[in-house]
């Protein structure tokens, strides 16, 4: 029988330091086997390890049509990412996965899509915009608000300024009010705000949100509010987890493992969940 | 695979047979407590003890547990993969609440992703349970349906003592084999109406009994019920109930180093503790009775829910050693009467 919880040993590539906490990391399997073989699809996560330190659980923030590596980005706070954090090209190490579901990425062909991330929250986001992008005719009109504390807290400043360029995507960009500075040219407002003043239409699209539990709680009360359906709004839930696997029983809320049988799920999903978040 | 009688005798000339090769583990006295042990001779065991202070489950999942290890050299990193000895094992003696607690665990360790550690040694092992000649004031067993101090659920053989000798009654083709491989110790069984009449007093020595009618009801719709704050008021958060308990299953994952060597263990957790919940600005059991209601909850409710199973035998571990005399069994009773 198979040890599932043995980790692949992947390499890193390339570093991008995004704010002064949170880093990407661009990352290649050593295996060359697996390297060619490794498949996953976008909202699904991993576990990182640095071998004698830990694991810690993220999603994959790259888009699965990007083959040949994986990104994740993930801001220092413990004892495994502060670590992983100073590591360098070049450095090795583990991860497990990809784990747990994915974004209904089927079932919005066709659909315009609303993404509305915050902070940190746009990595997930960030797997399934590009597997979108990538794929642009799939899908209708595509718009992604985004927002972060300040201006020094906005992940990945590149490619937003990729997405604000381009003709294809709704890119409105916001930080919450003092985050600001005097060339500060997007929105100031909190993410909810924003999303009800830009107002999209609720008609055939789908909303993908994901940022701390705070914002989600309050991007859903606008959306209710504009009238989108419990159906209709998709989100990932973050839940400390272990093993990832649907054992160690640490994620489990309601009658769900977040691992297993999520980590996306609908508004109409998470309703049925006692009232834990 | 017709019942056998095998004399007391035997039955420690067959530990003995068996301990030259394969592990045996059996309930060992270790001061003033009872544990499964390996043991390497029939002398070891005790059969007539008082329940084991951990469940049976620490011989498949164990307290601690290695899952790989790893050396590391500059840049470099080699894993070693932690490999089962792979040699078959008997346990003898265990109880048969402790036995009907490995059918409960084997649906978390096989769904899905399969955990080759615990399956792997669930597959190499054969449990033989005696029925308990005695049992506890906390013993509740008998509360549900399928278990008892005589219930096969979960054992390969059942032994019963009935004075001279031991009544075996063959559950499974495992157990079958142990009889196969040493069968001049095993004679015809006679005497079935003695070991009923034990098996019927064992029975009847569990006093304690909880009613279980009604509570999966409750628990599909009280989760926000003040109940919860006012019967966990007295709970400490110590989880030496879920520690042993032979069906909690949570663990941990952990790395420990030497130098440049290291490994990944994963250790028991539990749910009782506030850690086991905490990320990076975010607690969603920020109290005890939350934790504590997640236990209770997980027990007769979700687990029901996602394996048709209750995760509770009835073994009374929780109660016996609760430092602040906590009760499931009370619990439950004013759950269902809330």
């Amino acid at each position: 029988m198979e040890n599932i919880y043995k980790p692949y040993i992947a390499e890193i590539k390339e570093i991008v330091r995004e704010t002064s906490d949170t880093t990407t990391f661009k990352l290649e399997f050593v295996d060359e086997e697996v390297k060619k073989s490794f498949d996953f699809k976008a909202g699904q996560f991993g576990e990182y390890s640095v071998f004698g330190v830990g694991e810690c659980t993220f999603c994959i923030a790259s888009s699965p049509t990007r083959k040949g590596y994986i990104e994740c980005s993930f801001k220092k706070v413990g004892k495994v990412t502060s670590v992983l954090y100073d590591l360098n090209v070049g450095d090795k190490i583990g991860f497990r996965g990809p784990y747990g579901n994915w974004f209904p990425i089927d079932d919005m062909k066709g659909k315009n899509l609303i993404f509305v991330g915050g902070g940190i929250g746009l990595a997930p986001l960030r797997s399934l915009i590009w597997n979108c992008l990538d794929n642009r005719d799939d899908f209708k009109d595509i718009t992604i608000i985004y927002g972060a504390r300040s201006i020094n807290d906005l992940v990945y400043k590149n490619e937003l300024k990729e997405w604000k360029e381009r003709k294809d995507i709704n890119f409105v960009v916001t930080v919450d009010p003092g985050g600001e500075d005097k060339d500060w040219k997007g929105k100031v407002g909190f993410v909810p705000t924003v999303l009800e003043e830009v107002s999209p239409s609720k008609k055939n699209a789908v909303v993908i949100t994901c940022g701390p539990p705070i914002m989600i709680k309050f991007v859903v009360l606008s959306l209710v509010k504009m009238g989108f359906s419990d159906e209709q709004i998709v989100t990932t839930l973050e839940m400390r987890m272990k093993c990832g696997l649907g054992k160690c029983g640490r994620c489990n809320i309601g009658n769900v493992y977040v691992c297993k049988d999520g980590p996306v799920f609908t508004y109409k999903e998470i309703k049925q969940f006692p009232a834990e978040f | 695979m017709a019942d056998k009688l095998i004399s007391k005798e035997d039955l420690n000339t067959l530990i003995d047979n068996l301990a030259k090769d394969i592990d045996v583990f059996a309930p060992v006295k270790k001061g003033d407590m009872y544990l499964y042990s390996k043991i390497s001779s029939s002398k070891d065991i005790s059969l007539n003890g008082k329940n084991t202070k951990k469940p049976l489950k620490e011989v498949f999942f164990g307290q601690s547990e290695e899952l790989i290890s790893f050396k590391t050299a500059k840049k470099e990193i080699e894993i070693i993969e932690s490999e089962e000895d792979g040699k078959k094992r008997v346990i003898i003696g265990s109880r048969p609440c402790d036995a009907a607690a490995l059918p409960i665990l084997d649906e978390v360790f096989g769904w899905d992703y399969k955990d080759s550690f615990y399956l792997d040694k669930r597959e190499r092992t054969t449990i033989i349970s005696i029925t308990c000649n005695e049992v506890e004031e906390s013993c509740f067993c008998t509360s549900f349906g399928n278990i008892s101090p005589s219930s096969k659920e979960g054992s390969d053989l059942l032994l019963t003592d009935i004075g001279e000798s031991f009544y075996v009654e063959v559950v499974t083709d495992k157990g079958d084999a142990i009889i196969e491989g040493n069968s001049n110790l095993f004679k015809k069984a006679e005497n079935i109406s003695q070991k009923d009449k034990r098996q019927k007093e064992a029975v009847e020595k569990v006093k304690r009994r909880v009613e279980l009618e009604g509570l999966k009801e409750k628990l599909d719709i009280n989760f926000e019920d003040p109940i919860w704050k006012e019967i966990s008021q007295k709970c400490l958060g110590c989880a030496a109930c879920t520690y042993l308990c032979p069906t909690c299953h949570c663990f941990d994952i952990q790395d420990e180093m030497k130098k440049s060597t290291g490994k990944r263990v994963r250790n028991w957790d539990s749910c009782a503790f506030g850690h086991f919940t905490q990320m990076p600005g975010h607690q969603p059991r920020t109290e005890q009775f939350q934790r504590f209601r997640q236990r209770v909850i997980h027990k007769f409710k979700y687990y029901v829910d996602k394996f048709n199973k209750t995760a509770c035998v009835g073994c009374g571990r929780c109660i016996e050693n609760c430092p602040v005399n906590m009760d499931i069994t009370k619990v439950i009773e004013k759950i269902v009467s809330s």
